[in-house]
């Protein structure tokens, strides 16, 4: 718990000063892909509550289904810290009480990044990040892009 | 409807005890069964709700190991649609054995209701798991309340169906017990037909139940013996309806008999008693007077004894009819004494009245009855007394303000009468004992007929007496006041009688010879001018010719033309309508004096003809003569 409340006092300046001037992809080394969710360019906070959970409908009226990686893929570790400021034990028990209460539709969880590309492009109103080192995923899927 | 006499019948006594013992077992059956279906529900959602756990929570360990959340939303979405559910919850087992809710559904869900697991109105069951991230267990809570509602909807059916189970056979029982009763009750309408005589009712369709069957049969045998019986007393009735007839005929034959017997009787009689009296009016030798005074005194006992049976006859006919008159009754005691007073002064023996306080009372009756009954009484009095005296006694028993009850007490020192003479003395034709008729005569009538008048008088007589010492007759009487100060009968002395007819012209219509000679004779010598009329239609033609009469004495029984009719003629003619008109017959029934009236005759004299009473009605018909008439 401190050690959630210790990072988002860190990361809060931080995503302050960058939202203004850069997109998400700035702050991480992410790259945001969705599938018909109307979204341009968010920022990091509104990239994170989407992830965790807030948002059930796109402006596209699409449904908003979140992709994330399983405990197989080796960049859910990082990826829970950087993006949901959570460690991966705490980003699965997250989810577990948001689908528990019924507050959030189940994520997808997918063992690599090639499948969560393959799975977004498939799937209208998924969303997720993949890590920028991988190879890109297509262009149309793209709505944040490192530079 | 009569209620009452539904509650008491067959059908509703059949039907009772089976309505009692089928809601009785419907309502045990209404109250068992839903329990026994409340505790299978209540095992049956229990397991349920345990499975639904062990699911939650096995979704939850493939969440946390293997990522699968899609299972566990869809093993939520399944437990919170699942009825009767309370809510679910993961709670989270700490290192230091607390436990710590983790998440619940839905998330406004109180804690301590979720920790404390004994909430009240919940039904609790869980379910561990194991992850190496997490450890715990679900907890799925159903609510009892929701429970109760599933239970009570389940239920619903069950209670209609028995409450259709309970009219339906309530139904059948009753069509049952009317089955059952109808027949009852047709052979009960049969019996009741056959109770009022209508021995033609159809035999009722036959009845399923062997001793129905049995009872119809015997009604049916009853109604053909009565019918048959019927038949047979149909025909012993119209024999006796012949018979009957025939009696009728014979006694309406008697009674005419009789009263044309009275007639011929009388007629010779009137003759015989009044040529005796003209005759004893006239200058005789001692012996003739005696014979002449013997044949009236004989004329008179027969003339009595002719009374009798005819009253008798009366009597028993049922057509005795009493006068209701103003009378004295002073002149009742004074004709008493002038009869069997003057009869028992001859015998020499005494004869007194006492209490005529009511001597001057006028009262509302039959003087002429009471007369007869007191006048039967005294003159037995005088008759079987040899010495001593004869004495009526009047007291007064009861009044009120409209009627008075007076005792006649005819005491004599007589021969008396024994205990077994006296029982057998009102009997008809009976005297105390055949020596009696030998020696004293009579017909055995007059006491007779005496209590049947005191009966018809709303009294009665009653007889005390020792042998040798006396008798005491007793003749009560009620008597109603007159109101009325109006004209008493023989109020005047006969002389005046005879006076009023002084100088009077009467016509006397008469057929016979005798008659007309003693009439005339009796009336003349009163100073009246006389013209005799052989019969009615004579006597109409004198009127014709002459009207100036004062009164017409008419005999009734005529040839030619009877006194009915000729007096029905003269009352047609306007200048003979207020023409006096008085009846001489030896007919006295009530029916001839009715007939007399509606012919239009004024008044009525018996026959024989007693001058005194002849010369009273006659009086009395009469206005007073104007001065110097001649």
């Amino acid at each position: 718990m401190f050690t959630r409340l210790l990072l988002s006092l860190l990361l809060a300046p931080l995503a302050a000063s960058a939202a203004p001037a850069a997109g998400a992809e700035k702050a991480s080394g992410f790259i945001l892909i969705g599938n018909r969710t109307g979204l341009e360019d968010p920022d990091l906070a509104a990239v994170r509550a989407i992830f965790r959970g807030e948002q059930a409908i796109w402006p596209t009226r699409e449904t908003v289904l979140v992709v994330l990686p399983s405990t197989r893929a080796d960049f859910s570790e990082r990826f829970a810290q950087e993006i949901l400021q959570l460690n991966r034990n705490g980003m699965q028990r997250h989810w577990l009480a948001l689908v528990f209460q019924g507050r959030a539709r189940s994520p997808v969880f997918l063992d690599s990044a090639a499948a969560i590309i393959d799975f977004v492009r498939k799937t209208p109103g998924a969303i997720a990040m993949v890590p920028a080192s991988e190879p890109g995923p297509p262009r149309d899927l793209v709505l944040s892009q490192r530079r | 409807m009569n209620l009452g006499r539904i509650f008491r019948g067959v059908a509703f006594r059949i039907w009772l005890p089976f309505a009692v013992a089928l809601s009785i077992s419907i309502l045990a059956l209404g109250v068992y069964y839903p329990r026994v279906q409340e505790n299978l529900f209540l095992r049956v959602t229990e397991q349920k709700f345990t499975e639904l756990a062990r699911a939650t929570a096995l979704s939850v360990e493939l969440s946390i190991d293997r990522d699968a959340f899609a299972s566990l939303a869809k093993s939520i979405e399944v437990t919170t649609k699942s009825n009767s559910f309370a809510f679910v919850a993961i709670v989270q087992r700490m290192s230091d054995g607390t436990e710590q809710i983790f998440a619940v559904n839905p998330p406004e869900t109180p804690a301590p209701v979720v920790l404390r697991r004994d909430g009240r109105g919940l039904l609790y069951t869980s379910a561990p798991f194991n992850t190496p991230d997490l450890k715990g267990s679900v907890i799925l809570a159903a609510s009892e309340e929701k429970l109760s509602e599933d239970i009570r909807t389940l239920n619903l059916p069950v209670y209609r169906t028995l409450g259709v189970i309970l009219v339906l056979s309530l139904f059948v029982v009753a069509l049952l017990a009317r089955a059952l009763s109808h027949p009852i009750k047709t052979l009960t309408g049969f019996a009741s037909q056959l109770r009022t005589g209508h021995y033609s009712v159809a035999t009722p369709s036959r009845p399923y139940a062997t001793e129905l069957k049995e009872l119809q049969d015997t009604l049916v045998e009853l109604r053909d013996s009565l019918s048959a019986a019927r038949l047979g007393n149909d025909e012993i009735n119209r024999k006796l309806v012949v018979a009957r007839d025939a009696a009728r005929d014979a006694d309406r034959a008697k009674s005419a008999f009789v009263a044309n017997m009275s007639h011929e009787i009388r007629t010779p009689l009137n003759a015989v008693l009044g040529l005796a009296h003209l005759a004893l009016q006239t200058d005789l030798p001692p012996k003739q007077r005696d014979y002449l005074l013997k044949i009236s005194r004989s004329g008179r006992t027969l003339a009595g004894i002719v009374n009798d049976i005819l009253d008798f006859s009366k009597i028993e006919a049922g057509a005795l009819e009493l006068e209701s008159i103003p009378f004295s009754l002073g002149e009742v005691l004074e004709q008493v004494d002038a009869i069997t007073g003057e009869a028992a002064r001859e015998k020499g023996i005494s004869f007194s009245i006492t209490g005529t306080d009511h001597a001057k009372t006028l009262f509302l009756g039959d003087p002429l009855r009471i007369q007869q009954v007191l006048v039967n009484l005294t003159g037995n009095a005088v008759k079987f007394t040899h010495q001593g005296g004869v004495r009526i006694d009047i007291e007064r028993r009861e009044s009120s303000a409209e009627t008075v009850s007076l005792a006649f007490r005819v005491c004599d020192t007589g021969v008396g009468l024994t205990p077994a003479q006296m029982e057998k003395l009102f009997r008809s034709f009976s005297q105390a004992d055949v020596s009696t008729t030998r020696t004293y005569g009579g017909t055995g009538l007059g006491l007779v007929i005496s209590r049947r008048l005191a009966e018809a008088m709303g009294g009665t007589i009653t007889v005390e007496s020792v042998a040798g010492q006396g008798s005491v007759f007793t003749f009560t009487t009620r008597l109603r006041l007159s109101v009325e100060g109006a004209s008493v009968r023989g109020s005047s002395p006969p002389a005046e009688h005879r006076a009023r007819l002084q100088g009077r012209r009467l016509l006397v219509a008469e057929d016979n010879e005798f008659n007309q000679e003693i009439v005339r004779e009796l009336l003349e010598r009163s100073g009246a001018k006389v013209v005799i009329a052989g019969n009615g239609a004579e006597a109409l033609q004198t009127l014709e010719r002459d009207p100036a009469f004062d009164l017409v004495l008419m005999d009734v029984q005529m040839p030619v033309m009877d006194g009915f009719e000729a007096a029905r003629r003269i009352r047609q003619q306007p200048a003979l309508a207020r023409l006096t008109v008085i009846a001489m017959t030896a007919n006295v029934t009530v029916e001839d004096r009715k007939r007399c009236r509606e012919a239009g005759m004024n008044d009525f004299v018996g026959k024989p003809i007693v001058p005194d009473r002849l010369f009273e009605v006659a009086a009395r018909c009469l206005a007073p003569a104007p001065s110097g008439a001649s």
